[in-house]
């Protein structure tokens, strides 16, 4: 079978600690219940999710939706933002669990990658250097989303194709954010044949598209 | 595991576990002093986390004789009069999760039998059986070889408790929770594509033309992920058959899923390319072109060969250019329409028209068939010989690095201005004495069927393939009939495949 993988790259640095974390949670709670009602979805999407702090680590395996088991994400009390190390390890990831390039295995479809952040890369060097690694994964659509008034954005321009922004890290908008990521990865499930850069549904009213 | 109920626990009779939970959604809500939610570990029970003492005291010695069925009937009969024994203690432990259940409707088990043994010496172990049951599970535990089991009919989350006894006078509580996916087949929804919409098309399609003793039949179905949407289906064939000539012309296209009217495309390119090679390859082309074929059938000299090739390319080649041609065309035209009719401009091109196309062209003579075949895409189109347990794959599918990833007849790199180089990557040609069938295929069928490129080379696939077709089409009526249960047939399920379907065969 034909896979969608779906990359998830959660910040999960100190400031996220509390009901931002809680919230990314249930989020996540919501994504993967909607996804499991979304019949192409859960035919063919996989989900991974990478959390980054002060280093960064893959919490999820790249799963399938019908066999999935969320994790609950946790975070420290204090500590930096290493998004350039998070970047370095879903392209580590990418090469090893995305199938490609065989005329023996069913291709995956392109890959998609989502990335949530409250701050800026503490990594600036790596993350810099890993922009284009990234971009070289060909990846659907990069989807960044700046959670919360300390978000820079400017960063996630180089990186992302399609950036949001979250003015609050409550539930209430984090639950929006997610609902969107699953329409986003459903409407990836859906067009079939894609060569070009997967176009995603709008977003919610509290996410805000950046151009 | 550790055992470390000490002796702060809170005292209170025990509340025996009860019967089943009133809501099948079960989401873990524990009126007791609960512990702190999930964290499993694969192949063990309750994690590592140490379970939370939380009663004690029963008033009944044989709680652990027939574990929790025993507390059951226990509570049943809470003043029955059996002595006092020592007081048990109540371990509650965290939630443990069961792999999920794929799907509703089927036997659900796993067995627990190592997970126990990672967590208690046999000899402790004095009973275990479940309690807590949600309703629509349907939980049954086996007590001997310790698998529990259950048959969801609904989706959701539930949970089950797990019930051990041990010596020390411990009952250890593992509520258990379990994933029940939905079954996909009762989520996909057939939503017709809107009738009066721009280029709307059927939904699905069928074809069946008598050609002398063979018989040409086609099918054409809306998949999955378009009906989901009230997408139109973007698929289409084309055929015509000459009987002077014995001569057929069999055209199948797959309309790009991300161009917004490949559904147009691969409707020009069908029709366009099947009116143009029925055109060019009347009488008189076969009585220049037979003493050729006869003799590359006899020699495969190289002279014959390129005969024939160059009349191919002004034949299959030209068709197909004129295909892309025309779709270029209707391209402009929408455009004009759309400013006239909107007054709005907007630009559309060819590649909003993207479409694959194979395109097929059969002539019997005396001294056997010739078959000749331009192919641009994926999807896949076969000779199939199985008396000579043999199948020619008549061309080579294009295909990218990625899954869905093909070219398309509308893409310019598809057009290289060498002609040789065209020819030797898109035609192919063949004289053979017979065959059971020519099929005609979009990747609707070829990705569930053949899953990958080197099968389309696999004459075990093939065999597969119209085996299964055998089973559900009545080849041998050679009427209307067949192309209905073809069209049939192509409703079959295959997960995670749910492209539109077309099929062409000339048998």
């Amino acid at each position: 079978m034909r896979r969608l993988p779906v990359y998830l790259l959660i910040d999960t640095s100190g400031s996220m600690k509390g009901e931002p974390i809680e919230a990314v949670n249930a989020g996540l709670q919501t994504l993967v219940a909607s996804l499991r009602r979304d019949p192409q979805a859960l035919e063919t999407a996989c989900l991974s999710i990478i959390t980054f702090d002060k280093d960064a680590r893959v919490v999820l395996p790249l799963t399938p939706i019908e066999e999935l088991q969320l994790p609950v994400i946790a975070t420290p009390e204090s500590g930096p933002t290493m998004t350039g190390a998070a970047l370095e390890l879903v392209c580590q990831r990418v090469d090893q669990e995305v199938r490609t390039q065989s005329a023996d295995v069913k291709r995956d479809w392109k890959p998609l990658l989502f990335i949530m952040t409250d701050g800026s890369p503490n990594d600036i060097q790596k993350y810099k250097e890993m922009v284009p690694e990234c971009k070289k994964r060909h990846f659907a659509a990069i989807t960044a989303c700046a959670a919360g008034v300390s978000a820079k954005i400017d960063m996630l321009k180089d990186l992302a194709n399609n950036i949001v922004s979250l003015d609050t890290c409550d539930s209430a908008t984090f639950s929006q954010f997610f609902a969107w990521v699953s329409a986003s990865i459903s409407s990836g499930a859906q067009s079939v044949g894609a060569t070009s850069q997967l176009v995603l549904p709008p977003p919610p009213a509290d996410v805000y598209k950046v151009d | 595991m550790g055992n470390e109920s000490s002796g702060k626990e809170k005292q209170e009779s025990v509340t025996p576990p009860q019967g089943e939970t009133s809501d099948q959604q079960v989401q873990v809500s524990d009126d007791k002093p609960s512990v702190k939610e999930p964290t499993t570990v694969e192949g063990s029970l309750g994690g590592n986390n140490a379970p939370t003492a939380i009663e004690a005291t029963v008033d009944q010695a044989d709680v652990g004789d027939k574990a929790g069925n025993a507390a059951a009937s226990a509570a049943e009969e809470p003043n029955s009069g059996v002595p006092v024994g020592p007081p048990v203690t109540l371990l509650k432990h965290p939630v443990t999760r069961l792999p999920n259940c794929k799907i509703t409707g089927i036997d659900y088990e796993h067995p627990l039998a190592a997970a126990l043994a990672s967590s208690f010496q046999p000899h402790e172990i004095k009973s275990v059986g479940i309690t807590n049951k949600a309703d629509g599970v349907n939980w049954a535990f086996n007590e001997q070889s310790h698998v529990i089991s259950c048959k969801p009919t609904a989706a959701g989350e539930f949970e089950v408790e797990l019930c051990v006894d041990v010596q020390k006078h411990e009952r250890h509580v593992f509520p258990l929770r379990l994933t029940v996916n939905p079954d996909p087949k009762t989520l996909w929804k057939n939503l017709p594509s809107p009738k009066n919409g721009v280029y709307a098309k059927p939904d699905c399609d069928k074809a069946f033309l008598s050609c002398g003793d063979l018989s040409i039949v086609a099918a054409s179905q809306r998949g999955r992920s378009h009906a989901q949407e009230a997408k139109p289906r973007d698929d289409d064939f084309a055929y015509n058959y000459d009987p002077d000539n014995a001569r057929a012309v069999l055209v199948v296209a797959d309309g790009a899923g991300y161009a917004k009217f490949s559904r147009k495309g691969s409707k020009i390119a069908v029709d366009t390319a099947c009116e143009q090679v029925a055109h060019s390859t009347g009488k008189d082309y076969w009585a220049e072109m037979e003493p050729h074929i006869r003799k590359w059938k006899e020699t495969q000299d190289s002279v014959s060969e390129k005969t024939i090739q160059k009349s191919l390319y002004t034949v299959l080649i030209h068709a197909a250019f004129e295909a892309k041609k025309k779709i270029d065309q209707e391209a402009k035209e929408h455009e004009a329409r759309y400013k006239a009719d909107y007054n709005k401009a907007e630009k559309f091109s060819a590649k909003d028209y993207a479409t694959t196309l194979i395109l097929t062209l059969a002539k019997k003579f005396d001294f056997g068939w010739f078959i000749a075949t331009y192919w641009v895409g994926d999807g896949g189109v076969g000779i199939y010989q199985p008396n000579l347990n043999k199948v020619i794959l008549h061309g080579i599918p294009d295909s990218g690095e990625y899954g869905g990833q093909t070219c398309f007849l509308t893409m310019d790199s598809v057009w290289p201005n060498d002609a040789n180089v065209l020819i030797q990557r898109r035609i192919r040609f063949d004289v053979v004495d017979s065959f059971k069938a020519i099929i005609l295929m979009t990747d609707g069928v070829t990705d569930p069927k053949f899953e990958t490129e080197n099968n389309l080379n696999s004459i075990i696939r093939w065999d597969d393939l119209w085996a299964d077709l055998a089973k559900a089409v009545p080849w041998e009526k050679r009427d209307g009939s067949v192309a209905d249960s073809l069209l049939a047939w192509m409703d079959f399920w295959s997960s995670g495949n749910h492209d539109d379907r077309t099929m062409m065969v000339l048998y």
